[in-house]
């Protein structure tokens, strides 16, 4: 019924969507993790002393799930992890029955990976709790574009408080599987809010013309190295073998075309930070050399997981739900 | 013996394209007499000398009941989502009097049997049933069911709807057959080799969503092989096929139909009340259009289209390219909808929905004359399905036609409340929406089966 008749208002803790949260909300939540961070373990463990937190996650993680699981048990909270291998969702649960059951045994919060797109919606809509959203389908990766900021801002040495002119004059270029990618979206709809130029880069079949609609201020450049020219970042990101439903690239193309390694690097970007999300296909898109490099942030990106999902739970679990459930106005 | 007077109201007959005010007097299930006069009552002593009901129809508009060539009734097989019983309610509430099933049954109506059953009045029907069985058996694409038997039993045609007739040799065949029996093979035109994974419209907006799109193509590249098969076979034959295609939703499909009629085929198509209302921006939460991220009762199939396609859908409607206005009603349980988008069933109720939608947008908005709408949901259908030819005098207000009318407040201005339906489902997305047109009163048969 709640699906038709009633207009759940979000939670305010949610983050389901990179939109979900304003610049100002960054810079408290990057002051929130900063502070975080600072604590000591005992400290840190009083902010959500036995609060339940659920992961559930219908896809494969490493990072994510464990950063996130990290940072709810570094707060103090209680976590469980449901699966899709060993759940009843294997029995065929609606993602409905399965959040209506979580909040049954006493989750608030909810933190979501589903390979379906707008599934993090559904399951707010369902339980009104809090969920966060740890990757969905194609759609969006709000946690991690969140940590790739966080990770530009301290490499740059730019200061940590969130406006239109924060990444002003910075640059930075996603190559790669765009279109398959959550983390491009999630990054393509955040950094231009923040004044950075955001350049696409990846051959048509994985960065379609559309990914120009994303938002105002993202480019395509198809040239890599002339992409790359331009860099103060170089975002990398993995082909996406298991979404590119009978999509047939060629491989050694591909990485002659767009594989970031050391020569390339040096020539056209030899300043440039270089990120990627995770997780690598070393030799494809990366080369391990560079992967390892002086010039790579990797490792903090991963580091910066943490802190900023300290954070993101925090908020989740001590907004309040302001409660105006509005009907739907007729 | 039962009569009625509606009174006073103005009748609209779209096929002869008489538009004034008068009385309509009903003897039995047929229309007895009509009189056309500023003057209400000329026909008071009459009635009262056979003692008919006497229906003010003041300030309403009298017309055919509606025809709806495109439903799905859900029974047999899937009797959670909607009953005959239960559809046809909603159909009149809506003042729809004429339904024609499409055969996605379970089983799939592919066979004189189910068809029968699906026509019986055992199913408690509230509204007159008819069916477009399979068009090949269990709409599987392959062979072809027994269309000379079916058409003997009453089918109107024959249709694979869902799915499209796909090999080029079975759609020819198939074509080529049903106009042997002067019915059409009506198409859901989408190559679906083309939309696997897809789950709405190609496009920023699914790019944003993560979605994979319909591309506009896998609609027209079967509307325009669909025509070339006509013209093989009236090249061949000495037969003239009739393609009736289903829900078009796009620019292009439309312009190869446009071209298709220019040439003197014989195509006809429909468009959905949601086609011409709604574009695929609501899918990312568009209060302009009631809806919520990722709504799936904003997915259906064919998808919401850009605003460029709706703005073809209503250019095609006024200027004649589109036949007929048929509403795809396709109700789905609760739980089948509240799931993630792209597992989430396509379809949307619509009966109760049309009339009102339709004249909104069509009338309303784009400046459509009352009748040209009204002979898009009565006369134009009846034409299409031949159904006078096949014994049927229905959509026309005519001396000695079946009296199936629709009194309707034309001028009311209202918002549907899906909380209301008469439907099992209420998966739509026009709750909420504003509506012109109120029905009043629902005749099927001479007699009331609705009153508001």
């Amino acid at each position: 019924m709640s699906l038709l008749r009633t207009k759940t208002t979000p939670h305010p803790g949610s983050l389901t969507s990179i939109h979900d949260i304003s610049l100002s909300g960054i810079t408290q939540l990057f002051g929130l993790a900063s502070s975080l961070e600072r604590e000591s373990h005992r400290q840190r463990v009083t902010h959500l002393d036995g609060r339940k937190v659920a992961l559930l996650f219908y896809e494969s993680s490493t990072r994510t799930r464990t950063s996130f699981e990290l940072a709810a048990k570094s707060l103090g909270a209680i976590t469980t992890l449901v699966s899709d291998k060993s759940s009843s969702i294997e029995k065929g649960e609606s993602l409905h029955d399965t959040g209506l059951t979580l909040r049954a045994l006493g989750a608030e919060c909810i933190i979501l990976r589903s390979n379906y797109s707008g599934a993090p919606e559904v399951l707010a809509r369902s339980t009104g709790l809090p969920v966060l959203n740890a990757g969905d389908g194609m759609h969006e990766h709000p946690s991690q574009a969140l940590l790739d900021l966080r990770t530009m801002l301290q490499r740059l040495a730019l200061p940590q408080t969130m406006d239109e002119k924060t990444l002003a004059g910075k640059t930075v270029v996603i190559t790669g599987d765009i279109r398959h990618s959550r983390v491009a979206r999630s990054n393509a709809i955040l950094l231009p809010k923040l004044g950075a130029r955001v350049i696409l880069c990846g051959p048509p079949e994985l960065c379609p013309e559309q990914a120009l609609d994303l938002t105002h201020g993202v480019e395509i450049e198809r040239n890599f190295e002339r992409a790359l020219a331009h860099a103060d970042v170089a975002m990398m990101l993995r082909i996406q073998r298991e979404r590119l439903a009978g999509l047939d690239i060629d491989t050694a193309e591909y990485i002659a075309g767009y594989q970031l390694n050391e020569q390339r690097l040096r020539k056209h970007a030899p300043k440039a930070l270089v990120m990627h999300p995770g997780p690598m296909v070393r030799g494809l898109e990366i080369d391990s050399a560079v992967a390892d490099g002086q010039q790579s942030v990797i490792e903090q990106q991963v580091t910066n997981g943490l802190a900023v999902r300290m954070a993101l739970l925090h908020r989740a679990l001590t907004s309040t739900k302001n409660e105006t459930p509005s009907e739907v106005t007729a | 013996m039962s009569a009625i007077l509606l009174r006073g109201g103005r009748l609209i007959d779209p096929a002869s394209g008489i538009d004034d005010m008068g009385d309509l007097l009903i003897k039995d299930n047929r229309i007895q007499e009509l009189n056309y006069s500023q003057r209400p009552g000329e026909m008071d002593s009459i009635a009262a000398n056979i003692g008919a009901e006497i229906i003010d129809c003041t300030g309403c508009i009298v017309a055919p009941g509606i025809i709806d060539a495109h439903v799905h009734l859900r029974e047999p097989g899937q009797t959670h989502k909607e009953t005959i019983a239960t559809g046809t309610q909603a159909a009149i509430a809506g003042g729809v009097t004429t339904v024609v099933a499409m055969p996605n049954t379970t089983p799939v109506t592919d066979s004189v049997q189910l068809l029968r059953f699906v026509q019986s009045h055992d199913r408690n029907p509230s509204a007159r049933v008819f069916t477009m069985p399979a068009a090949t058996f269990g709409s599987m694409g392959g062979e072809l069911t027994d269309y000379a038997a079916l058409a003997e039993a009453g089918a109107l045609g024959f249709t694979d709807d869902g799915k499209p007739v796909l090999a080029d040799d079975v759609m020819k065949r198939a074509l080529t057959e049903a106009a042997k029996l002067n019915l059409p093979i009506s198409q859901h035109a989408e190559d679906t080799r083309m939309t696997v994974g897809a789950s709405m419209n190609f496009g920023p907006v699914a790019f944003r969503l993560g979605l994979r799109g319909m591309p506009i193509e896998a609609e027209s590249s079967i509307v325009e092989r669909d025509i070339r098969l006509l013209e093989e076979i009236e090249h061949e034959t000495k037969l003239r096929p009739h393609l009736h295609v289903q829900h078009v939703s796009t620019a292009r499909a439309l312009h190869a139909i446009r071209n298709a009629k220019k040439r003197g085929l014989h195509v006809t198509c429909e468009v959905a009340p949601h086609h011409v209302t709604f574009t695929d921006a609501a899918i990312e939460g568009d209060p302009a259009q009631r809806s919520q991220r990722y709504d799936t009762h904003f997915k259906m199939n064919p998808p919401l289209r850009s605003r460029e396609d709706v703005d073809a859908c209503i250019a095609a409607v006024l200027d004649g390219t589109v036949d007929i206005i048929a509403t795809d009603h396709a109700p789905h349980a609760h739980w089948e909808k509240n799931v993630e988008f792209e597992r989430a069933l396509n379809g949307i109720t619509g009966l109760e929905t049309s009339l009102g939608a339709s004249l909104r947008i069509l009338h309303h908005e784009h400046g459509m004359k009352l009748i040209d709408v009204l002979a898009l949901m009565t006369s134009a259908p009846a034409r299409m399905l031949r159904l006078r030819e096949l014994g049927y005098d229905l959509g026309v207000l005519r001396d000695g036609a079946l009296a199936d009318i629709v009194v309707v407040n034309a001028n009311e201005q209202w918002n549907y409340d899906a909380q209301t339906t008469r439907s099992m489902s209420r998966n739509t997305p026009f709750h909420g929406a504003p509506m012109q047109g109120r029905v009043k009163f629902t005749l099927l048969d001479g007699q009331v089966r609705y009153r508001a």
